[in-house]
């Protein structure tokens, strides 16, 4: 078995050949996975080595990985993607640890996994949600979005010179299903940002938190080590207005004057630790009331006019300026004098975690302090729970905790490394993993599934994204329903009825939303109205006949939707289906137009006429280049994704 | 951003845009039956540590001036600067009670002038050092008070609830009743996998049934379409997937949602219809907190319908307590929208002496527990808040408590030298000394829904500590 560090050392061999297709995704220490320039078409030599196995994680075997289970890592870890047919078949045919570093990397730009629409002109501000806004809220001639839409992208509100929360969470509802843009990664940032992180919009502002979702999107990019991205998160400018250490200091007379909120919830929230595995009044005491001490003198900027906002608290700018200074507003920022040590001394030190954590000034402690705080024992048992938990698997048991426990202390604080591994292990493909989807999950992985096309994600309303359904049901990025303690988890989702009902009702009393199958729109210059239609001839193949019968449609919608093969396409759903895309009729109309509202079994499908009835939908053939084609294929869309199995996903 | 605020704005933008959003549509009635209300118990769970410090200070008069000098360098940075002294901010910050059990005069903050009104009228109960968990942690603290598990240490969210343990309890059927957006594990029960058997989530009584067929529309209209393949699937395969698939399987909660909303949702629309609407004040109700306002809603509305529901316990939230700075502000608002003379129980409580009733009335039969995750530290902290302590006090309210205080309610200990030498209400760190165990009160509110539960709810609760044995015999009558 080749561990991690062989690996890396033997990426970087291959890197150095020169390799005419192949590129490192990234050059820090941490990151070792390669990744195609778009286009390309093999990476033989890079995907015939192999992805390093992490104690604790068994490779699934080759035979043992296909579609079905590309399918379900799309699902789980990316919102399901916009990969194309072929490229699942592409990877389902690959050996798992050569697909896996397609599949799942941290660049801005996956094409494989996204770019079911080819190059889209958004691409290029994929690891910035402030640029993309401001793309998309641009006259840029370039700009694809809707006339309509581009004020509700826009980085100021419509009519109120002050930065929009409301454009804020349209542009990421939309972001997280543009083509091109890598979902695994803005997957990741979300749990950074919104669970694991986490702060709330009203606590940071729209410019802070917006700043601080860029920041770990291009730390991301960079470097997939945990370390790097806690201490970040730990020196952030959102980080301190939301928690109010923005205003810790010590004073002239070397008094301490704060409160201990971030000081606790670095330990507890950032690295895992709770402090149950040693003496609580030490814990208590000395490392949260020191880390409070170091969390001094992190006072934020003021620019005056910043994003050309008239509001003042959209001023505060980050980064942090852990210096005495000037700000652009003429106040002096007393970042150092205000800080523990304040003589400024490089060894000033402060024992935390019964070490001493030394530096001049707030950062530079919270860098020494980050990787003492991840190595800690209790850390290196929670984090890799908080990962599998928010991404792969609800119920872990016993043994499968001590496995990725093992697997993160192998792991070297490689996320990337980590998840792979997770990804295409045993425990996961194999095992009894469930994953229950929050409505982030499930509202963008159906939204990614019903988007077909580039001129499709464009044309939409700036309504009628994901974003407002996932508030409806509870969702909504920045601000987490627990605040600090995170959004809206798999669980929390599945314990709301309401929320089940939510999903009910708008797919029985909104079908066009999902079954949309014409848009009118407008783009500047173009005197004429737009039409865009939906088409799902594109991606729905033909048999061999070159026909779409009824029954192959059914089921191409089914794995499409679903990706669980057919497991559970049971013959009372293959009946509704089939009646659906015929006829655009429930089944129990067309059985008996008098009586509706009779309910079949599948003992009462199994055989004889209505088993026959079921066939004979089946066999018919549909125009899906008409709109009254698609049209079905859209209500049989919503009936499929209000069925238990877009709430959850494995276990079976 | 709430919820509520984001999704008004979404219409308005929409309107904005020429595109008119759909507005939910009340429902009407001329008369409503009158049932007989259980006897129901109503957990409010206050997320973030509420300070009830703050809520309840010393009178100027208070005995112990020692108490009173350090109660008052300890945190008069939590009050305005422009306040001369103790008696001066008390005046102005605080409404004058008396303990009627000791005659203890004390002060409780002028923005809970409801609750004032109660406690002066008998009705509320204060339990003293209360504690419901060891520690200092959100969400460990949460799920203590929520399973009525002080010293339970695993952080484990599939687990039994103490309120969903009390239905389980109680002989014959009964339902916990959420009234928030999400269920706790308050109302949980102890069948894994079944957790929510007996939990009706009731986010908003006036929609509780799935859209179904729209009888105004045509047969074939894509509505009514989707309902009826919708249902038919259910209703299909849902009795065969809970024979076919074994415990636990994953999908079965969401087979078992529609199922329990069917159940409960239509014969609840029905029975609104007949009943009054929610009154002008309630629809008119405007919180700080716009969550808090709707459960006060579903509070009157699930009051109009006990038998339909079959209730027993209800569960209500309240978030945002968490108050390491401008405790003040943040915390009067809360106060204000849950115990103010225009707050939401003030709003409500008054309306439910309207709802017919077929034995006692309503308000007769309900008492409420605010519980938190726990207390916080006495001194202020350097950014006009409080951090994370452990002890606090426990409030519960309704006509059937014996109103009063129950234990030390400003322990004169915090203003003397401990064993080691510090004093706590000048000790950073140091908080209210838990001496009671929230086991030993609820156990109380068990026996009170239904005598003879306690024992099964809170098995340890003999054994709980008790600042004084015996004091909480006579808590509820």
């Amino acid at each position: 078995m080749m561990n991690l560090k062989a690996f890396k050392t033997l990426v970087l061999l291959v890197g150095s050949l020169g390799s005419a297709v192949c590129q490192a995704e990234a050059t820090q220490q941490h990151n070792y996975s390669i990744a195609l320039s778009p286009g390309a078409t093999s990476i033989s030599a890079i995907e015939n080595v192999a992805l390093p196995s992490l104690e604790g994680l068994t490779t699934v075997d080759g035979k043992n990985w296909g579609e079905q289970q590309v399918r379900l890592v799309l699902q789980t870890f990316a919102w399901g993607g916009q990969a194309t047919d072929r490229q699942i078949e592409t990877w389902a045919n690959m050996a798992p640890h050569a697909a896996i570093v397609q599949i799942l990397n941290f660049e801005p730009v996956n094409l494989r996994l996204s770019g079911r629409a080819g190059k889209d002109p958004s691409s290029q501000y994929c690891d910035s949600l402030t640029d993309i806004q401001q793309f998309w809220g641009s006259d840029h001639p370039d700009n694809p979005m809707r006339l309509v839409n581009r004020p509700f992208y826009q980085i100021l509100a419509r009519n109120n010179p002050v930065v929009s929360q409301l454009n804020l969470y349209l542009a990421w509802s939309r972001l997280v299903h543009t083509p091109g843009c890598n979902m695994f990664l803005h997957k990741m940032a979300l749990y950074i940002t919104n669970y694991h992180a986490s702060i709330h919009v009203q606590n940071a502002g729209p410019s802070l938190i917006r700043a601080y979702y860029d920041d770990v999107v291009q730390q991301l990019a960079q470097s997939a080590d945990f370390v790097d991205l806690m201490n970040l998160a730990a020196s952030h400018a959102a980080l301190s207005r939301a928690y109010g250490h923005v205003g810790n200091h010590f004073d002239r007379q070397g008094e301490f004057n704060g409160n201990d909120d971030f000081a606790r919830e670095y330990f507890q929230l950032l690295f895992g630790i709770q402090g149950t595995s040693e003496d609580e009044a030490y814990h208590e005491d000395v490392t949260i009331e020191h880390n409070a001490w170091l969390l001094t003198g992190m006072i934020l900027d003021l620019q005056p006019g910043a994003w050309g906002s008239e509001r003042r608290s959209d001023w505060l700018i980050s980064p942090i300026n852990f210096s005495n200074h000037f700000d652009a507003s003429g106040r002096f920022i007393p970042n150092q004098s205000a800080h523990f040590s304040v003589d400024g001394s490089p060894s000033s030190c402060l024992e935390i975690l019964h070490e001493q954590i030394c530096g001049a000034n707030a950062e530079q402690k919270l860098m020494a302090l980050g990787p003492v705080a991840a190595a800690h024992p209790e850390s290196m048992a929670s984090i890799p729970l908080k990962l599998i938990r928010f991404f792969g698997d609800d119920r872990l048991d016993g043994a499968e905790i001590a496995a990725l426990q093992a697997a993160w202390q192998d792991a070297q604080f490689d996320m990337l490394a980590f998840l792979r591994a997770y990804a295409i292990s045993t425990q996961f493909l194999e095992g009894d993993a469930v994953k229950l989807r929050s409505a982030f999950d499930r509202n963008i992985a159906i939204h990614n599934a019903n988007q077909l096309t580039t001129e499709e994600a464009y044309s939409e309303l700036f309504r009628n994204g994901p974003g407002v359904r996932m508030a409806e049901q509870g969702a909504q990025v920045f601000s987490p329903i627990r605040d600090v303690f995170g959004g809206q988890t798999g669980n929390d989702a599945a314990n709301d009825r309401f929320l089940f009902k939510s999903a009910w009702d708008v797919n029985v009393t909104n079908p066009d939303f999902l079954a949309d199958t014409l848009e009118p729109y407008r783009l500047p210059g173009v005197d004429s109205i737009q039409y865009w239609s939906k088409d799902w001839s594109q991606v729905i193949p033909k048999d061999k006949r070159g026909w779409h019968t009824v029954s192959a449609v059914g089921e191409w919608l089914w794995n499409h939707f679903i990706g669980d093969s057919g497991t559970n396409y049971d013959a009372v759903a293959r009946a509704q289906v089939h009646a659906l895309l015929a006829t655009g009729f429930d089944f129990g109309a067309i059985v008996n137009e008098q009586d509706p509202g009779v309910v079949y079994s599948s003992a009462d499908l199994a055989s004889g006429e209505l088993a026959a009835f079921v066939d004979t939908l089946g066999s018919m053939n549909m125009s899906l280049g008409k709109l009254s084609g698609n049209q079905r294929v859209g209500m049989a869309v919503n009936f499929i994704t209000a069925l238990p199995y877009t709430f959850a996903s494995g276990g079976e | 951003m709430e919820r509520r605020a984001f999704l008004k704005q979404m219409i308005l933008a929409s309107s904005a845009a020429g595109m008119a959003g759909v507005m939910p549509r009340l429902l009407r009635a001329e008369s409503c039956v009158a049932s007989a209300m259980p006897r129901t118990l109503i957990n409010v769970m206050l997320q973030g540590g509420a300070d009830f410090r703050y809520l309840f200070m010393p009178a100027p008069s208070h005995p112990d001036s020692l108490y009173l000098d350090g109660i008052w360098n300890a945190r008069s940075s939590l009050y305005s600067a422009d306040y001369g002294d103790y008696q001066q901010m008390f005046d102005s910050e605080y409404l004058l009670a008396s303990d009627p059990l000791s005659g203890l005069p004390f002060g409780i903050h002028n923005s809970a002038a409801w609750l004032h009104s109660q406690f002066e009228a008998g009705q509320v109960a204060v339990i003293a050092n209360a504690y419901c968990s060891r520690n200092r942690r959100h969400d460990q603290s949460i799920l203590n008070a929520d399973a009525g598990e002080p010293d339970l240490a695993q952080l484990n969210f599939d687990r039994a609830g103490w309120g969903g343990r009390l239905i389980e309890a109680i002989p014959g059927s009964g339902n916990v009743v959420e009234l928030g957006s999400s269920v706790s594990v308050f109302s949980k029960g102890s069948q894994p996998g079944d957790r929510m058997a007996r939990v009706v989530h009731a986010e908003n009584m006036r929609g509780m049934a799935l859209a179904g067929q729209d009888e105004e529309s045509a047969a074939g209209s894509r509505r009514n379409v989707l309902a009826r393949a919708l249902n038919a699937w259910y209703e299909g395969r849902g009795p065969e997937l809970a024979n076919e698939k074994p415990p636990g399987w994953a999908y079965q909660t969401f087979v078992s949602h529609r199922s329990a909303i069917q159940q409960f949702g239509l014969a609840i629309d029905e029975r609104l219809a007949q009943c009054q609407p929610l009154p002008d004040e309630l629809l008119n109700l405007e919180l700080n907190n716009g969550s808090f306002a709707q459960q006060c809603r579903n509070l009157f509305d699930a009051c109009q319908l006990p038998d339909v529901l079959d209730l027993r316990v209800m569960s209500m939230s309240y978030g945002g307590w968490d108050t390491h700075d401008n405790l003040a502000v943040e915390i009067t608002e809360n106060i204000s929208d849950i115990f103010g003379a225009a707050g939401g129980l003030a709003t409500t409580f008054p309306l439910l002496d309207g709802i017919p009733f077929a034995a006692q009335p309503v308000s007769d039969q309900l008492v409420m527990y605010f519980a938190s995750d726990f207390g916080r530290q006495l001194a202020a902290n350097g950014t006009f808040g409080t951090d994370h302590g452990r002890g606090t006090y426990s409030i519960m309210l309704g006509k059937p408590v014996q109103g009063g205080i129950y234990g030390e309610l400003f322990p004169a200990a915090e203003a003397l030298a401990s064993d080691d030498g510090r004093i706590p209400l000048q000790t950073q760190g140091a908080d209210i000394s838990g001496r009671t165990s929230t086991e030993k009160i609820l156990a109380e509110a068990c026996e009170w829904v239904e005598p003879g539960t306690s024992t099964a709810v809170f098995p340890n609760a003999g054994t709980a500590d008790i600042e004084t044995p015996g004091m909480l015999d006579s808590l509820l009558s």
